[in-house]
């Protein structure tokens, strides 16, 4: 059985989403807690939030799920003009976002 | 408000004739690649519409005019060939340009392709740029 934590927290200025356990159709409704993405973005503008990290480093599995997932934050964040980084996907992780160009929708970042 | 520009993709005008943001009919039954597409597409200010076989495609020419067509091969219901077929076969839709977007990139599914009635293939993922400047060119 899939497990997904999301934990957002915030260290000098800079607001992170931590993920750690897998994005699938078995937990992907978890990632932006239960109040769902325009809760979260509605959050980061209260808090004058200039973007939101997605912190990936934790991630054991992620599906098309995931990715669908990421897409429609993209939209909805985008309006709002508060970009979102992904960052340390691993080697898989990265190689499927290549394939499917997100590095060209994202800023992708490895720290 | 605007949104956040799309990296790395050298800038090509999305605009046709002054006639407001070009409409693509992007007919994909894979919903993740359609997402994707179809947002790169948009942060390049095309206005995007889907749909999700041959059969819904045909009736999405018709209904929504899109100025492209962007297909895919191997569908449920209908596939890309019988739907370009069809859209070939219609006065109404059979000046459409077409391109084909397969994940097979077979000399034999090129062919079919043509022989449908397709103006390009592109493997995917396609190369955006490429596929940018083929939709602006087929639009002119």
């Amino acid at each position: 059985m899939s497990n997904l934590i999301a934990d957002l927290s915030e260290e000098n200025g800079r607001w992170t989403l931590k993920l750690v356990g897998s994005i699938d159709s078995e937990t992907h409704q978890l990632m932006w807690s239960a109040e769902g993405s325009t809760a979260l973005l509605e959050k980061l503008q209260v808090v004058q939030a200039d973007s939101l990290w997605i912190d990936l480093t934790e991630i054991e599995r992620f599906d098309s799920q995931g990715l669908r997932l990421l897409l429609n934050a993209h939209k909805e964040f985008s309006r709002a003009q508060l970009p979102i980084i992904l960052k340390n996907p691993n080697a898989h992780l990265n190689r499927l976002f290549q394939i499917m160009q997100f590095d060209r929708i994202f800023t992708i970042e490895f720290e | 408000m605007s949104e956040q520009p799309l990296k790395k993709l050298k800038r090509l005008t999305p605009q046709g004739s002054g006639r407001g943001p070009i409409r693509v009919l992007y007919v994909e039954d894979s919903a993740v690649i359609r997402d994707t597409i179809a947002r790169l597409l948009e942060l390049k200010g095309y206005k995007v519409n889907y749909a999700k076989n041959g059969q819904e495609g045909i009736e999405l020419a018709q209904s929504w005019k899109p100025q492209v067509v962007l297909m895919d091969l191997r569908m449920p219901v209908m596939d890309g060939y019988n739907a370009i077929n069809e859209l070939r076969a219609n006065p109404a839709t059979s000046h459409l340009p077409i391109f084909v977007l397969s994940a097979w990139s077979s000399k034999k599914e090129r062919t079919q392709a043509k022989l449908a009635g397709a103006d390009e293939f592109f493997v995917k993922p396609p190369d955006l740029n490429r596929l940018i400047e083929a939709i602006n060119k087929a639009v002119e």
